[in-house]
């Protein structure tokens, strides 16, 4: 009885090695395709992926443009770096004080129920979006008092029944009166992408109680916006379901219906390769190698050049330790990001210097932080950072487990650190309890050296302003008010820096900001100001036949690049459409 | 004359240890796992010695090699042996196992002691307890203590070990129930023997047979969770080796399929050991079951 047991015990054993060991079987569904037309073709069923979706509850926590709901709802600009891309609005003129933004609204734009899209709809889904009831006013602070009226009316001030600094000019232009020239206005507020427009004349039959606290069933069975395609269901944890919309603004869609699928993304790869998806995006890029040989999936791929993992350093560790620029620079130097790069990311990423690192701001006398590891303790050892000293430290670091790449990035800084002569651990802080960590109040403590993690300008260069004239603490980890961290207190370019930016606030065209800005990366550049790591390629996965695609990674950070252009993609013979 | 044959007369005196030892001794199978994990534990025990290069030191430019003469069963996605990981990780898991069973096994003693000799009030306290315990689902408890406490190798024995008593408790007391009442222990009870003795010296061994064949297949049984906890991220934090980290990195197709060797030895070094323990744990069965029969 023991001998079958134990023979088929290894049976089984054999039978699983086996199976591991054998490809898998993802196929694709269809045969190899030829070159695809050049006409765009109408008609079939456009399958996207997302990974997951929290909007199963209400939509209305949704009222910006993410991957699910960009298909019905537009916002007035997607913004560029200093530029824009015109969608319900062609564009904006600026007062000469900087004080006012007028902007120019489409004419001809339909909502999915047929009615015009006018002023009184952005004014309203303004008030709609800042309204005293969705989140709490200090929340928006920042933001709310860019806009003359705007905060009053957020925080419910009586008789500021309106957003006073949002005014109707006629039906196609709308006036935004600032509170105070702020150039980061257009990208930061105006362009920014978590302001879709919606019906005023829909919304507001309805109970407005509900509707702001999500509970109305308009958000669940119905919302429209002037998107290329119009809402039809939502099963939630499974698809949310569209159809074309034909009288869209900018020429009928392509596909007839689009499905946004929820999936892992192991799961997703599988379903692209059977083809129950069209495009995936996000890919690892093992899976991008893999999906090279696979005649039927295109890889596209784009250098990200707007967002970036950096290593944000706890400044009040050692004794501020990480408040030298040299021991910042010391780490760079000891990480080898180049082979990282060229090797574990299998050349799907870019070495960052700077901040502006890869755009038209950057320093143009760039220092580049190569691997020299014994540059790297020749620094330290400049600042009293010696061997024996390096020796006691505790050098901790803290990742999440979420991107598998960041984890073995930290993997190799702990190799590297502990060349350096560094104690060295790093902890795995589950994504979940990161905000907890990042706010002092995590269940382990806090002292921690660095955090990898991902941030970067976005298209708004601005973004920086606050933190280096020190209106915005920089303690950010953790951000304990007793432990603040001016970087202008301390930073011996603080006052240059500051000159700079009053320079670049002077300005209103990005042309005339650009050298300024360069001058700003030069100081980033050798004060490695966050140290800035690497910036991970955008990969999407498409299937040959989606046609149309085109990343542009100007676009924005917070949106998936390549749905900028979602109108335009079309699917290639779509007759073959099984669905 | 008469000493020697004295002597040689206790040399052959059939002992039950002796006779736990020879059934074991012919168990194959338990022979067999005994031999392979003996392997195993040399390996983890001697691994600076035996592992041909450092388990952390990485070589970007080697990523993912597949095996050479170099490296015998390549490199990882650092550029690491994953031969001398593969060996070094033994140490991790293996510890696991074995201090998480420790820890637990310690728990049951105690508890299932004390329950059972002194029965009443404490005995329905410890059994409810139990109870309650044995209902609340293991690995979601030792997932949310290990986010407490952080992702750690002791931190992984110390949770696998609080949460693994309640059979082993329910074991002993059963045993020290039938125990207690058994006449010897009533003797040492009229002779006036100090309770902790009695349950020390003459009702404790009595449990140690049962106790052994447990805490062999709890060994499996903790190298399985931690493989699970660290597959999770939540268990033996990186750079450090354990077969369960080792298979994390076998999270996508790619690497499933085409980079066998990140996975296939971790996973067969988990499969062998747990397999070899439970051969073990089977022939230890066996081996002290008083009421076996003599098989040779």
């Amino acid at each position: 009885m023991k001998r079958l047991l134990l023979a088929v015990n290894l049976l089984i054993v054999a039978a699983l090695l086996l199976t591991g060991c054998a490809p898998v079987d993802t196929a694709p569904a269809a045969t190899t395709m030829q070159e695809p037309p050049t006409e765009r073709q109408y008609g079939g069923t456009l399958n996207f992926w997302q990974p997951s979706w929290d909007g199963s509850k209400d939509w209305f926590h949704h009222i910006k443009r993410d991957e699910v709901t960009t298909w019905m709802w537009e916002e007035l600009f997607f913004t560029t770096t200093g530029s824009f891309i015109p969608v319900l609005a062609t564009g904006y003129d600026v007062s000469e004080d900087g004080l006012i933004y007028t902007v120019h609204l489409r004419e001809g734009v339909k909502f999915h129920d047929g009615e015009e899209f006018t002023a009184e709809d952005v004014k309203y889904s303004f008030e709609l979006k800042y309204d005293p009831g969705i989140l709490p006013p200090e929340a928006l602070k920042a933001e709310a008092e860019r806009v003359e009226g705007l905060f009053a009316y957020k925080q419910g001030e009586e008789g500021a029944d309106e957003i006073t600094g949002i005014r109707i000019v006629d039906d196609y232009t709308v006036e935004f009166v600032l509170t105070e020239r702020d150039p980061s206005f257009f990208p930061g507020f105006l362009g920014y992408v978590e302001h879709p427009m919606m019906p005023k004349h829909v919304l507001e039959t309805l109970d407005r109680d509900e509707l702001v606290a999500g509970t109305s069933d308009y958000w669940v069975t119905g919302p429209i916006g002037t998107g290329p395609y119009q809402f039809v269901e939502h099963v939630p944890g499974q698809y949310v379901e569209y159809a074309r919309f034909d009288d869209y603004w900018g020429g009928k869609p392509g596909p007839e219906r689009v499905f946004v699928k929820f999936a892992p993304i192991e799961t997703a790869i599988i379903m692209l390769e059977k083809g129950e998806l069209d495009i995936v995006w996000e890919a690892p890029p093992e899976e991008a190698v893999r999906m090279m040989d696979n005649p039927d999936i295109d890889v596209l791929v784009a250098d990200n050049v707007m967002g970036f993992w950096i290593q944000t350093p706890n400044w009040h560790a050692g004794n501020g330790l990480w408040q030298n620029p040299k021991a910042k620079q010391a780490l760079l130097y000891a990480a080898d990001r180049q082979g990282f790069v060229d090797n574990v990311m299998q050349g799907f990423g870019v070495v960052r210097h700077s901040w502006f690192h890869g755009t038209r701001f950057e320093c143009p006398t760039l220092i580049e932080f190569e691997y020299d590891l014994d540059k790297a303790k020749a620094l330290l050892d400049e600042i009293g950072m010696t061997a024996d000293k390096r020796a006691d430290y505790q050098l901790e670091l803290t990742v999440y487990p979420g991107n598998k790449m960041r984890v073995d990035y930290a993997v190799m800084l702990h190799e590297a650190y502990t060349q350096l002569g560094f104690k060295t651990n790093v902890d795995l802080i589950d994504a979940a309890s990161w905000a907890d960590y990042r706010n002092g109040k995590g269940p382990r403590g806090t002292e921690f050296d660095f955090a990898i993690a991902n941030w970067g300008p976005g298209t708004n260069p601005y973004v920086l302003e606050p933190y280096m004239v020190g209106t915005v603490d920089l303690g950010y980890w953790p951000l304990d008010v007793e432990r603040d961290y001016h970087w202008n207190e301390y930073s011996p370019n603080a006052d240059k820096a500051k000159e700079l930016w009053a320079n670049i606030f002077a300005e209103t065209d990005i042309e005339a900001q650009t050298p300024y800005f360069q001058e700003l990366d030069c100081i980033l550049n050798e004060e490695v100001f966050i140290p800035h790591l690497i910036g991970e390629s955008w990969i999407a996965l498409k299937s040959k036949r989606l046609q149309g695609v085109d990343l542009d990674l100007d676009v924005s950070v917070y949106i998936v690049p390549q749905l900028v252009d979602i109108a335009n993609w079309w699917l290639w013979d779509p007759d073959a459409d099984s669905q | 004359m008469a000493n020697d044959l004295q002597a040689e007369q206790q040399l052959f005196v059939d002992t039950p240890a002796r006779r736990a030892v020879r059934r074991f001794s012919r168990h194959r199978l338990a022979m067999l796992g005994l031999g392979v994990l003996l392997i195993m534990v040399l390996l983890a025990v001697f691994a600076p010695a035996v592992a041909p290069h450092s388990p952390t030191k990485q070589e970007l430019s080697l990523y993912r090699k597949p095996p050479t003469q170099t490296h015998w069963l390549g490199t990882d996605s650092l550029g690491r042996d994953v031969f001398s990981r593969l060996i070094h990780a033994g140490r991790v898991s293996l510890s696991v196992g074995l201090v998480a069973v420790g820890i637990y096994e310690t728990i049951a003693i105690l508890l299932g002691a004390i329950a059972g000799y002194y029965g009443s009030k404490l005995d329905w306290i410890i059994m409810r307890a139990v109870d309650v315990v044995m209902t609340i689902p293991t690995m979601i408890v030792i997932i949310f203590l290990v986010s407490i406490l952080g992702p750690s190798m002791y931190n992984s024995m110390l949770a696998i070990g609080i949460m693994g008593w309640p059979e082993p408790t329910r074991l002993v007391r059963g045993q020290i129930l039938s125990l207690r009442e058994m006449d010897y222990v009533t003797a040492a009870r009229s002779l006036g023997l100090p309770t902790h003795r009695i349950i020390l010296r003459h009702v404790l061994p009595g449990v140690v047979a049962p106790l052994v064949v447990h805490a062999t297949f709890g060994v499996a049984g903790a190298i399985l969770l931690e493989a699970g906890l660290s597959f999770l991220g939540l268990g033996v934090p990186p750079p450090t080796a354990s077969w369960g980290n080792m298979m994390s990195s076998a999270q996508t197709l790619n690497i499933l399929e085409r980079v066998p060797w990140l996975w296939v030895p971790p996973g067969i070094a988990i499969m062998l050991s747990v397999l070899s323990i439970n051969f073990i744990g089977d022939g230890l069965r066996d081996a002290l079951d008083p009421r076996g029969m003599e098989t040779g």
